[in-house]
């Protein structure tokens, strides 16, 4: 089965009965078997066909994971069109520029947020012939729309798919990108339902797991993991109830695969640790007992072997203390857990797996169907483990850059095609645009991206993704951005993850009036102070913080200092921070940081 | 043009020699937002009070739905369908939300408490259709991921919106809300008066509000009443309330003498 179509109509005939996908509605699980939902795709793919739907024709969707909004990518694909899918929150210049890049043709956007941002742009997208929603809540004296549930043609048959071809085109994937503008992934039918059918395989993924749709769907991991998932192997896939609602939604279905990027598991270490510093001393003292002693057995696992005893002392830790984390987490059953997108601090993962919960490194670039390499069971090194079936790697001897080779590669950027050919070799191998390197083992590890790599004044490389990553291993530290290029030494802006920091602050019994005072405060910096000394300590001498400064506030997505997927966006933040990043070099002991035109002295200090 | 759903006909009301409210009266239409304003201690709570039967005035009289009531109490009102909301949060704390919202049906319950308490078959359909008619107002007002958090550990503003939550699920015939936007800060202001217009539109639901920040009311309201020293100085749209010289005075502090 080579497009989504056809495995729609495969799992329909096999699996009939079967979920499919659930969506909580009212407070209750709502669930569709396979065949109701192949029946309402085909009504919604003979309404979309009257609304001029066709082969080639781009279909943006703009929302949150609901079954509408999978139904609609289904339904489009049945008749061939491609699907653009775009972030529930994009608005503005951002929205724009996608919709023109991909010249879509249709929208279909959730609710009123997204109509409105739709509406706002209209003008400025020639393409954008038809605006179609789902929920019209709000919208009651609002012109010219289709609602999406009008469209469904009920009873109507499934077109013929037998005839569509794996590499028709499926999906536009905008790439962030730290820098410039976006550009549409194209990517086929057989790319992505390949890779899946790679992971599925790798991972023993079958139709009695569970998954959880909760990242936004404009990221191409998202719908691999999910809809792709789902549909290659008949498992469930849940829709979470809202936004705000995905923890609670987590616990109730407990789902089994998961994917999500660092910052989603680093949150829930930082989460817990919040919640446990607020519960009763017997409870914080057992919690960190355990896990100091979970993380020493996982140490010996590399070095000595581990002994009965710790195998004991291992389930026991399981047992009384992670196994109800897990549950009000909603991990307990979580049997493959994967991450990727971006570096993870190394205590991230012994974290995960101190806990039981055997988290994988994963990596991939959209123009490669977001997964190229998993790591392999067991393996507790730093890196993102070997290439899946059908992938070829290599590095390039002069550059260092990773390039690879094989099945569901993308094919071309939309209306791109300098770019095109730029993210390929002559010879065919695509570049990734990372800084790569084997392992003892021969596992790949990537070092960053190659142009964020620097030199320092004395000549030495300057990478600061390894840096940033474990100064982010800290439960407290939410993100940093170490910084050095063209400079004699490292320094670093440092975020404060708000909730942990919080009650570490009300434990110690500190007297703040807001977070931006709080981490102003001796005490936040002694303790920031304290974790950098560790973090040198496994740095080279060249790469090692000196100074550091805590920004008042959380890295802005609004202000382009972070993408969505929370990557530091250097040139902006250079550009931005221009001043305080001066400081930070001038010896001043600090700095008077203008926000919302309030001005605040952030303290410099010098980690000797 | 709406007939009037609650005609006010000349209150007065006093507590010992304070006149709290003196000859006022004014018509709410059915299906309009209509705001009472005022300075502190003008007598919008106790107009409000009055209203739903908590304050008996000395003089005038109610009439709401075509009955008229020399004397309105809280029993009547609630069985006529006037719900209400008040400044200083009423939710039981020890409940959780659904919990508290469920209180909002108990007027409309038919089965026995003896049907309830041995958990008959009836009580139990009953309570499951009264469970999703709140289900869908948890749904409306957004507040799906404190479904089941206890109401004393919510922040002030959706403890504000619980407390509407709760008013709304008696399907009352017309809500009172007393001062919702107190103590907000301006994202959760400009959520509460979506939120209230929403239900104004949704629910087509009269609505009787008290705001002393003029400025949150103009927008939302179709009729103003402005209150100021027990007196009604201006009664209109908001347009032509902004523009009457009286209440211009009573804003600025021109004395009175």
């Amino acid at each position: 089965m080579d497009t989504f179509p056809k495995l729609l109509g495969q799992q329909a005939t096999a699996n009939p009965e079967k979920a499919a996908i659930r969506h909580k509605r009212l407070g209750v699980w709502q669930t569709k078997s396979w065949s109701v939902l192949a029946s309402e795709v085909a009504g919604l793919s003979a309404g979309m066909k009257s609304k001029g739907v066709g082969p080639g024709t781009r279909v943006a969707v703009i929302g949150a994971n609901i079954p509408e909004m999978f139904e609609a990518m289904l339904a489009a694909q049945q008749l061939s069109a491609v699907v653009v899918p775009l972030h529930p929150d994009s608005s503005g210049d951002g929205l724009t520029q996608t919709l023109t890049d991909s010249e879509s043709e249709i929208v279909i956007a959730q609710d009123q947020q997204q109509v409105d941002a739709v509406l706002e742009v209209r003008g400025q997208c020639p393409a954008l012939k038809t605006l179609i929603y789902v929920n019209g809540r709000g919208m009651d004296d609002y012109e010219g729309l289709t609602n999406l549930a009008d469209l469904i043609q009920e009873g109507a048959s499934a077109p013929d798919v037998s005839t569509i071809s794996g590499d028709t085109p499926a999906f536009i994937f905008h790439t962030a990108g730290t820098s410039g503008s976006p550009k549409g992934v194209v990517l086929s039918n057989a790319a992505i339902i390949e890779r899946a059918n790679s992971i599925a395989n790798n991972e023993n993924i079958t139709s009695d797991d569970e998954l959880l749709a909760f990242l936004p769907v404009s990221m191409a991991a998202s719908i691999l993991y999910t809809y792709a998932i789902s549909l290659v192997t008949g498992c469930t896939l849940s829709c979470p109830e809202s936004n705000d609602t995905v923890l609670i939604d987590m616990q109730e279905i407990g789902p089994t695969v998961l994917y999500a990027p660092p910052f989603v598991y680093k949150d829930m270490i930082s989460t817990a640790e919040s919640r446990i510093q607020s519960a009763g001393k017997m409870k914080y003292n057992m919690y960190h007992a355990a896990l100091n002693s979970c993380m020493k057995i996982e140490e010996k696992k590399i070095t000595a072997g581990t002994n009965l005893f710790d195998a004991l002392l291992y389930q026991i830790n399981q047992l009384l203390v992670f196994a109800p984390m897990k549950s009000v987490n909603g991990i307990s059953r979580l049997r493959v857990a994967l991450t990727g997108g971006d570096s993870i601090a190394p205590y991230v993962f012994s974290f995960f797996r101190s806990i039981g919960i055997n988290l994988k490194h994963t990596y991939g670039t959209t123009e490669t169907a977001a997964c190229v390499t998993i790591q392999e069971d067991g393996d507790e090194g730093h890196n993102v483990g070997v290439p899946v079936e059908g992938i070829e790697l290599k590095i390039d001897e002069g550059s260092g850059e990773l390039l690879v080779k094989g099945t569901g590669m993308f094919d071309s950027y939309y209306n791109n095609p300098e770019a095109t050919a730029s993210a390929k070799t002559s010879d065919g191998w695509i570049r990734t645009g990372d800084l790569a390197a084997y392992d003892e083992n021969n596992n790949l590890v990537i070092l960053d991206n190659i142009s964020e790599v620097g030199s320092m004044s004395n000549g030495a490389k300057f990478t600061p993704k390894p840096i940033e990553v474990l100064v982010s291993g800290s439960p407290f530290i939410k993100q940093c951005v170490a910084l050095g290029d063209g400079r004699g030494e490292v320094a670093a802006i440092i975020v404060m993850h708000e909730g942990s920091v919080n009650t570490w602050a009300d434990r110690q019994g500190i007297r703040y009036t807001g977070f931006a005072d709080l981490v102003s405060r001796e005490e936040v910096y002694t303790l920031v102070k304290e974790h950098l000394g560790e973090v040198n300590q496994e740095l080279d001498s060249s790469l090692q913080i000196k100074r550091f400064v805590i920004l008042n506030r959380e890295l802005d997505i609004a202000n382009n200092e972070v993408t969505r997927a929370r990557s530091i966006r250097r040139e902006n933040i250079n550009s931005q921070y221009s001043q305080m990043i001066e400081a930070l070099y001038s010896g001043a002991k600090e700095y008077k940081h203008t926000d919302d035109n309030r001005e605040h002295n952030l303290p410099i200090m010098s980690t000797m | 043009m709406a007939e009037a759903i609650l005609q006010i006909n000349n209150i007065s009301l006093s507590f010992g020699g304070v006149k709290a409210i003196e000859n006022i009266s004014f018509d709410v239409k059915d299906g309009e937002i209509c705001a009472v304003v005022g300075p502190n201690g003008a007598g919008k709570s106790s107009m409000l009070n009055v209203i739903n039967g908590i304050y008996n005035p000395q003089e005038g009289s109610i009439t709401f739905d075509g009955t008229t009531h020399q004397k309105m109490t809280t029993s009547i009102a609630a069985k006529a369908g006037i719900a209400r909301t008040f400044q200083n949060i009423a939710l039981f704390k020890g409940m959780n939300v659904v919990e508290n919202i469920m209180t909002g049906r108990n007027m409309m319950t038919k089965t026995s408490w003896m049907a309830q308490g041995l958990n008959l078959p009836s009580a139990r359909r009953e309570e499951a259709e009264h469970r999703e008619a709140v289900e869908k107002i948890i749904s409306f007002l957004q507040i799906e991921a404190i479904r089941k958090t206890q109401a004393a550990s919510l922040p002030y503003g959706l403890q504000k919106r619980v407390e509407l939550a709760r008013a709304i699920a008696a399907e009352p015939r017309m809500l009172l809300l007393d001062e919702p936007m107190a103590g907000m800060n301006l994202e959760e202001k400009q959520d509460m008066s979506c939120f209230i217009l929403e239900i104004n539109r949704e629910f087509d639901l009269t609505t009787v509000l008290i705001e002393h920040d003029i400025g949150v009311v103009m927008d939302i309201s179709d009729h103003v009443v402005v209150l100021d020293y027990g007196k009604k100085i201006g009664d209109g749209t908001p347009d032509e309330v902004v523009n009457n010289q009286d209440v211009i005075d009573a804003y600025l502090g021109v004395s009175h003498d």
